[in-house]
């Protein structure tokens, strides 16, 4: 049996132990990256695949913070059949770490709440 | 009324490319006939210099983006309407502003180089594209779909200004 309030201490401690901070959204979009089994995904493609939760508007601010931030990482499309390239963006090896611990954070966060 | 004739041919065609219509263009606007039009443009394809090359590819690159707005019955009377239209304003309708221009116009001014690279660029790009669909199911739709993308682009500026802001205060007060 989880000790809750020890689950609880491990939550608040985590973001100080040097796990970098990651927003719900900017989760889910490493959770859709990650789900892409390594593929490359453009934003539009990304909030389409989100079923709502990602819009229009925010999803290349979000994308441009994890890139800032090492998670992600882009590049231009060669062939396009619009006269602008899209960009196309992959996990990085250090975006896939913080996923799978932050996936572990929730994965705690879901067990704890099952125990109370 | 020689070029006419062959341009009723050239209707008669079940495939229509960028190539198709930029001879039909050349023909309406530049006067000459179907044949002399496709030998300028294979020759200028072929043996021109880079920079011709390149110009024209990017030509050929914005006609098939501009005509697959369109279903494909309609691509042939829209590079007449096209040629029609450059041959009477010598060629300024061609070169109107293309979507989402006013978009990165502001986006440039408000922000850094790498923002409009990282955030306002594929934002606009995937305008263009939704609206170039759009097109091909109406111009209500293509309205539908400028609305969203203006709201989305007011949205991004001001999310942008919001998480820089957050970010300097978090950074002022140590956290």
């Amino acid at each position: 049996m989880i000790n809750s309030n020890k689950g609880e201490s491990m939550m608040q401690k985590l973001p100080n132990r040097g796990i970098s901070t990651l927003s719900a959204t900017e989760y889910l979009i490493l959770s859709l990256l990650q789900g892409n089994r390594g593929r490359e995904m453009y934003g539009l493609e990304m909030v389409g695949k989100s079923d709502g939760k990602l819009k229009k508007g925010t999803v290349y601010v979000l994308l441009g913070r994890l890139e800032e931030k090492g998670f992600v990482k882009a590049r231009q499309e060669e062939v396009s059949d619009t006269a602008t390239p899209r960009r196309l963006y992959r996990l990085t090896g250090t975006g896939q770490k913080v996923f799978d611990a932050w996936s572990q954070v929730a994965a705690l966060g879901a067990l704890r709440g099952a125990v109370a | 009324m020689k070029n006419m004739k062959s341009h009723s041919d050239l209707q008669e065609q079940d495939h229509f490319d960028e190539k198709d219509a930029i001879t039909t263009i050349l023909m309406i606007a530049g006067g000459v006939s179907e044949q002399e039009a496709r030998n300028r443009l294979e020759i200028t394809l072929k043996e021109g210099s880079d920079a011709q090359r390149r110009e024209l590819e990017h030509v050929l690159l914005q006609l098939r983006s501009a005509l697959g707005r369109f279903p494909n019955t309609r691509q042939k009377r829209q590079a007449v309407v096209l040629a029609t239209k450059m041959a009477t304003t010598g060629g300024r309708w061609f070169h109107r502003v293309a979507p989402g221009s006013l978009m990165l116009g502001i986006a440039r001014l408000l922000f850094s180089r790498r923002k409009v690279v990282r955030v306002f660029r594929p934002l606009v790009a995937d305008y263009r594209l939704e609206l170039a669909l759009a097109w091909r199911e109406g111009s209500l739709k293509a309205v539908c779909v400028k609305v969203q993308y203006w709201y989305a682009f007011s949205k991004a500026c001001g999310l942008d200004v919001t998480l820089d802001l957050l970010g300097k205060i978090m950074k002022v007060c140590g956290l």
